[in-house]
């Protein structure tokens, strides 16, 4: 079933859609909740609450983007409530402290959720703007203009906050991971 | 393309965003400048890196059987309650729209009439106009007259302030 099927299939009411509408998109939308809140557990439920929404407005889903893309901006109005409904500052002292792995590259499981944690606990620390615009450009893989589209703002924003959110994440992550250059954490730009 | 625009291009260039002749602009510019050179390979370099490590991060979390079930069945739900209450226009939906717009129209047709209804003039100079189709108008004229008299009383002289009205009747008529 493609896209355009799976869409007309869910607005005549075909329980089929449902099931594939999950499968298709599910795992996807959850992956990148995870980065935005920070929880999986709360990502499931964003992730739900997405599709119960997309399934509500889905006669005003347009073709101009992707059913993803369209899913994706549901998630992100949800998240940002999820922000809101739940903020809290996180001190240094109470994030979890213990060794970061080198990853090799073949990580084991263990390393990969130790990684994991390290990554989603320094997006957790930066505002909802700047944490939006990383995973979005490298995770998603949104180019600037679609990036500038997706966030309804100008392109010149969204490189300033991608600048800034770079330059946090160097702060926050530790120089083990080799995120930014062989070397470890550099400034880069 | 000097420095300062490739620096704020790098993103788009590395994407394949930009027009045919801002590549090659681009292209010729990282030629022969180091710096941006440099600069273009970094943030290269970021990016795949973080991609990867983004990517990798997340390879642990799936979307597994029972969370997949739990998510059917909350879209189930939401179907069943969609098809018992299916999407219709109603008119109900109007109403507000409507009622402003009914009152908007009644506040400016009110000022309207008030505005156009002018006061009297508050003057003692009235005019009647008689009902014959002649051009004739009768008029009353009353005004205030401010004088002073003075009186001696001894060896002072006091002056008093008057004030007399006096009153004009008559008529104009067009010729």
């Amino acid at each position: 079933m493609d896209e355009a099927e799976l869409v007309a299939a869910l607005r005549v009411g075909d329980p089929t859609a449902l099931e594939v509408l999950v499968e298709m998109h599910g795992q996807r939308l959850l992956r990148s909740a995870t980065l935005l809140c920070g929880n999986e557990s709360a990502a499931q439920d964003l992730v739900q609450d997405t599709f119960v929404e997309a399934l509500r407005a889905i006669h005003r889903f347009r073709s101009k983007a992707s059913l993803y893309t369209w899913l994706h901006s549901i998630l992100l109005n949800l998240a940002r409530h999820h922000y809101r409904d739940n903020q809290r500052l996180v001190f240094d002292n109470k994030l979890p402290q213990h060794e970061v792995p080198v990853l090799e590259p073949t990580p084991s499981a263990s390393d990969l959720q130790v990684a994991a944690a390290e990554i989603t606990a320094a997006l957790q620390q930066l505002s909802s703007a700047h944490r939006e615009v990383l995973v979005l450009r490298y995770y998603e893989q949104m180019k600037i203009q679609e990036l500038a589209l997706h966030l309804c703002v100008s392109k010149g924003t969204v490189k300033s906050r991608l600048h800034y959110a770079i330059r946090e994440m160097q702060k926050l992550l530790p120089p083990e991971m080799n995120l930014f250059g062989p070397g470890g954490t550099k400034d880069t730009v | 393309m000097n420095c300062r625009q490739m620096r704020e291009n790098v993103y788009e260039y590395l994407e394949g965003s930009l027009s045919r002749s801002e590549m090659n602009a681009a292209e010729n510019h990282l030629a022969g400048c180091l710096a941006c050179h440099e600069l273009l390979q970094s943030e290269k370099q970021l990016a795949e890196s973080l991609s990867n490590r983004l990517q990798q991060s997340m390879q642990t979390i799936d979307l597994d059987a029972l969370s997949q079930g739990r998510m059917l069945q909350a879209l189930q739900r939401e179907f069943q309650d969609s098809q018992r209450q299916p999407y219709s226009f109603s008119w109900a939906r109007l109403a507000f729209p409507f009622a402003i717009a009914g009152l908007t129209l009644t506040t400016v047709f009110l000022l309207g009439y008030s505005l156009l209804n002018l006061s009297r003039i508050p003057s003692r100079l009235e005019f009647s106009t008689p009902q014959r189709e002649t051009a004739e108008a009768n008029f009353h004229l009353s005004y205030p007259v401010t004088g002073y008299t003075f009186q001696k009383k001894g060896n002072l002289v006091v002056d008093s302030l008057t004030i007399e009205t006096l009153v004009a009747d008559g008529r104009v008529t067009s010729e």
